[in-house]
């Protein structure tokens, strides 16, 4: 017995519009980019939809409808989910309806496709929690599989997964950490009892996702039989084939002129003309067989490049400057109390907004500068810092009149009105001490010296004098 | 004018009297002098393009006599070298040059590092101002006047920025008056044509250089520029462009956006920095030996 267990992940990023230095203060929006550039989020969602989720989904349905067998699993980022329902709903609901044929699963993930577990572990979770939420509200069901952005993991965040009730955990098949070992099998991280790691079987996902419409690859034109051939080699030396992939290869990168959407529409029948293959979801996949062994990932491993690892996030400085940044802000923004603020605050953690910085410009170099919609990647940087500096701003002023609001509440002078005193907090900026001012001020800042002085505004305006 | 017609006469001479393989001749007073010696000689001849008259005059009054001269003699030549993509484009486009014709051989640039100098404009420096340097001829193809537009918008934001421009040309007068005009002569210095060690001085005391040319066949500056540790902003109109990764790019055109950028280049202290770092690296594979050998390539294959 060998089963494939097919797995399409499909996300979309907020990207950042051309935000220049001159809108810091004055602009709130950073994601509404309205030209016919790739920075148009819209344009870009209703572009693949056309060219990738419409047709494949079409593809998708037919194949469930006719192959009793066929099974697979998506992956959503929340930004993607948030788009489809903005700008294509038709897309949304031809996913629902895959899904509803109950033999199509939704993975775990971070809402906002970010690198959160790396950063922050409890803002890791509150993202892990609000796209549990939203698959629950769109599709009715609930993740029992995890998935991190990028496939990226380690043993601790297995660990993680294992404690949080997860059944299994994705990773990359990567040589380096397997050794002789097979990725056809299930494993188990260390330190763990019950979760299983599934193994992506990097050849045979990139000779679909990377190489199908290579013409200077040895094996083109890759045909379905071919293919299903070199899947039906493993049966004797392996258990699961876990095609792991971009949703997107099918017909975004890899364009139908390349006879992607013919490969994918015959597969199913052709895989299963062996009689001792067939399709698993994730879940099937590890509650159908043991562990074989034990994988001990210390270090992040992730699919991308061929480092496997985050340097195409965070491999320069302006990348980890930018990142670090952003989660530098993560008890500020979370102080606002402020949804909008702390929302847009996650959107620009999702990783690609880093990805688009990256200046590897070897081989792999050439994949970044194919998916960036930035002229370079210090274009990227600088469109990105001049947002956060705004949300910065932004979340600065709320959290300043927090703080006066906190130490009015605290002396109870419930009949001094609370707006009255930002306004005059502002005034004070302007005056000096030897301004006449009202007496019931005086009053009220002798009363509220001590307070007072632990605002730096206030012990700023005193050195003024 | 003259001058290229009287070497075209002693190019003939020569080339009657010497023996040689391949004719290689630089720029367009000395194309007449190539096509010449061909004409005598029967060898093959190489016109090497580093600007055109199109270049020198931003697209407006270009000059009839040199254009001619350029026009007849690219028919003439049998390979045509340009310095850079965008150089390649206007002799196709402008010249109705066979764009198979032409290779592009990219210019290279001096990779020793430089001897550190004190910094120049000392008491600027410690008051804490930011140094904006362009460095160049003051033209119309050099788009300097783009540049004093940009330093508007940025001293509106942060009048903390003082912009230097040095060089000389027959445009400096104009930019005197539009600094004028514009309430910038707090802001803007004219340094005058520096060279040598006051040149370098000025290049390591700049925050940041900015090359706005309307139409650059190469352009060196940023380049020397990355090697004296101090990064560029320079305009896509430029051949220098298409080698270098770590500058920034703007349209000459774009004011709003150069100003954007000469401010970012300032907020981000980490961006300048691993520009300069990145930047200089990559300097290494811009070397004048694989210009050398690429034009050595060239002269085999017309030699087969």
């Amino acid at each position: 017995m060998l089963t494939v267990c097919p797995y399409f992940h499909v996300h979309q990023p907020f990207r950042v519009k051309r935000y220049r230095v001159f809108d810091i203060g004055n602009d709130n929006e950073y994601f509404n980019e309205d030209s016919e550039t790739d920075l148009n989020n819209r344009r870009i969602v209703e572009k693949v939809a056309n060219k990738s989720y419409r047709p494949t989904n079409k593809i998708l349905q037919e194949l469930l409808d006719n192959h009793e067998d066929f099974r697979f699993a998506l992956s959503f980022s929340g930004t993607a989910l948030e788009q489809f329902e903005k700008y294509t709903p038709d897309v949304l609901e031809s996913f629902q309806k895959l899904v509803a044929s109950g033999r199509v699963e939704i993975l775990a993930d971070t809402y906002h496709h970010s690198l959160a577990f790396f950063y922050s572990v409890p803002e890791f979770e509150r993202q892990v929690k609000q796209h549990e939420n939203k698959i629950k509200s769109l599709f009715g069901v609930t993740p029992r599989v995890f998935r991190n952005t990028e496939l990226s993991y380690r043993n601790d965040l297995a660990k993680w997964c294992e404690d949080n009730g997860y059944l299994g955990i994705m990773a990359e098949g990567w040589g380096k950490y397997l050794g002789w070992r097979s990725p056809n099998f299930l494993y188990q991280p260390p330190a763990c009892g019950k979760i299983k790691v599934l193994l992506k079987n990097y050849k045979l996902s990139d000779d679909v996702a990377f190489r199908f419409g290579n013409r200077g690859w040895e094996s083109w034109p890759l045909t379905a039989d071919t293919y299903a051939g070199w899947i039906h080699s493993h049966h004797g030396n392996g258990q699961t084939i876990n095609l792991f992939m971009d949703y997107e290869t099918f017909g975004e990168h890899q364009w139908e002129d390349t006879g992607i959407f013919d490969f994918l529409r015959s597969l199913p029948s052709v895989l299963t003309q062996h009689p001792d293959t067939t399709f698993k979801t994730p879940t099937e996949t590890v509650l159908s067989y043991d562990a074989v062994g034990v994988i001990d990932v210390p270090e992040i491993l992730t699919w991308a490049d061929t480092d496997r690892d985050l340097t195409a996030w965070t491999g320069n400085d302006i990348q980890r400057d930018a990142i670090n940044a952003t989660y530098g802000m993560e008890s500020q923004v979370l102080q606002t109390g402020d949804e909008n603020i702390i929302e847009t605050w996650r959107k620009l953690q999702t990783s690609d907004h880093f990805y688009y910085m990256c200046t590897k410009w070897s081989n792999d170099g050439d994949v970044h500068a194919y998916f960036s919609p930035y002229q370079s990647p210090y274009d990227a940087y600088i469109a990105f810092m001049n947002a956060l500096s705004d949300l910065q701003l932004r979340v600065n002023r709320i959290n300043q009149t927090l703080v006066v609001e906190q130490s009015v509440t605290d002396v109870s002078v419930a009949e001094v009105e609370i707006e009255e005193v930002i306004r005059e907090k502002l005034r004070v900026e302007e005056e000096s001490e030897e301004t006449p001012v009202v007496s019931w001020w005086l009053r009220l800042k002798s009363s509220l010296k001590s307070w007072f002085m632990k605002i730096p505004f206030f012990s700023n305006s005193r050195k003024r004098d | 004018m003259e001058e290229a017609y009287r070497f075209a006469n002693q190019a003939a001479l020569i080339a009657e009297d010497e023996d040689f393989d391949i004719i290689h001749a630089h720029d367009w007073v000395a194309y007449l002098a190539g096509v010449s010696a061909k004409r005598v000689s029967g060898k093959p001849l190489i016109l090497h393009v580093h600007a055109t008259s199109y270049d020198q005059a931003a697209s407006d009054n270009v000059d009839p006599g040199i254009l001619k001269i350029e026009k007849e003699c690219f028919q003439e030549a049998d390979k045509i070298v340009t310095v850079s993509n965008f150089t390649k484009d206007i002799i196709v486009n402008k010249h109705g040059v066979d764009p198979k014709k032409v290779e592009v051989v990219h210019n290279g640039c001096d990779v020793t590092e430089p001897p550190r100098h004190a910094t120049t404009l000392r008491g600027l420096k410690e008051q804490g101002k930011k140094i904006i340097l362009y460095h160049g001829r003051i033209t119309i193809q050099k788009g300097v006047d783009y540049f004093v537009s940009a330093a508007r918008r940025v001293v509106d934001v942060d009048p903390n920025v003082v912009f230097v421009i040095s060089g000389s040309g027959d445009m400096a007068h104009r930019i005197m008056h539009q600094v004028g005009s514009m309430s910038l002569s707090k802001n803007v210095i004219f340094a005058g044509a520096l060279w040598g060690e006051d040149r370098d001085r000025m290049y390591q005391s700049a925050d940041l250089l900015v090359m706005p040319s309307v139409s650059e066949p190469f352009g060196l500056v940023p380049l020397e520029a990355l090697q004296h540790g101090t990064p560029a902003l320079i305009s896509k109109q430029s051949g220098v462009a298409e080698v270098m990764i770590h500058v920034l790019k703007v349209d000459f055109w774009d004011v709003e956006e150069m100003a954007n950028k000469i401010l970012a280049t300032l907020r981000y202290p980490v961006m300048r920095e691993q520009m300069v770092q990145e930047g200089k690296r990559s300097l290494f594979t811009i070397s004048w030996r694989e210009a050398a050998n690429k034009v050595i390539q060239l002269y085999r294959n017309l030699l087969k």
